[in-house]
């Protein structure tokens, strides 16, 4: 019964991952501490596992659609650990509050760019005698 | 912008897809579907590199439970990016928008 629980959360957390380009581990985590009782470690590291395969999946689904820059996610990728090690270390050596009140800022501004992107006015469709005169070279 | 990202990983524990997406958007002029599917495929690298580390280094997968939950999570995703095609793109953008005050706070008073 617990297995069957787990497995419709994780088919909502696959949803996620492929609605929002995540990889779906802040849902797949809770599905095994919280139903299957297993341990924060043991999940997060089967998690992982399971992330890989989504993103797989999701990836060849989206390259269908013509959603992906291979080059630019392989980059992304493989730079992806550098800033890890880089990110432990300043963890590390800066006061956490500085680091939090840091990150909440840099959220919020990229939330004030989204948001702006969001609301902004499309232009006007052209209209019948614009698109009928070929634009300027 | 993959080592900012990876970097904010290692900070706060955030997944990269969390980082990624929106700074594809905001900074670099993606729109939101080509972002999320880029993300995606950069997380591919990620996750099985650190899926690697994780199984190889230390044992910690359980590959049985990880192979049984990762079916419905695989028919999750495929109806999840199917459903992003039908809905309006800047969607995506505004979801993002509400998850990053929402972290913000968190950090904040967390």
């Amino acid at each position: 019964m617990d297995i069957a629980l787990a497995c419709l959360v994780c088919f909502v957390g696959g949803i996620v991952a492929g609605l929002i380009g995540v990889g779906g581990g802040v849902v797949f985590v809770p599905a095994m501490t919280i139903i299957l009782s297993k341990g924060q470690v043991e999940a997060e590291s089967t998690s992982l596992l399971m992330i890989a395969l989504v993103s797989v999946i999701g990836t060849w689904r989206q390259i269908g659609y013509g959603n992906v820059n291979l080059k630019d996610a392989a980059l992304i990728g493989l730079l992806s650990p550098v800033g890890v090690l880089i990110g432990v270390v300043v963890a590390n050596a800066v006061p956490e509050r500085a680091l939090r009140i840091g990150f909440a800022a840099l959220a919020l501004y990229m939330a004030w760019r989204l948001l702006k992107r969001v609301f902004k006015k499309e232009d006007p469709p052209p209209t019948e005698a614009e698109a009928a005169v070929p634009a300027e070279r | 912008m993959g080592t900012v990202a990876g970097a904010f990983s290692g900070l706060f524990g955030v997944g990269g897809g969390t980082v990624i997406v929106p700074m594809l958007i905001a900074f670099y002029a993606y729109g939101d579907r080509l972002a999320t599917g880029t993300s995606l495929a950069a997380i591919i690298v990620i996750a099985l590199l650190a899926t690697a580390m994780q199984g190889g280094f230390y044992g910690n997968v359980d590959v049985d439970i990880g192979l049984t939950l990762a079916v419905p999570a695989i028919l999750g995703v495929v109806a999840g990016t199917a459903i992003q095609q039908r809905i309006p793109e800047k969607a995506v953008s505004f979801l993002f928008a509400l998850i990053l005050i929402g972290v913000a706070i968190q950090m904040v008073v967390g």
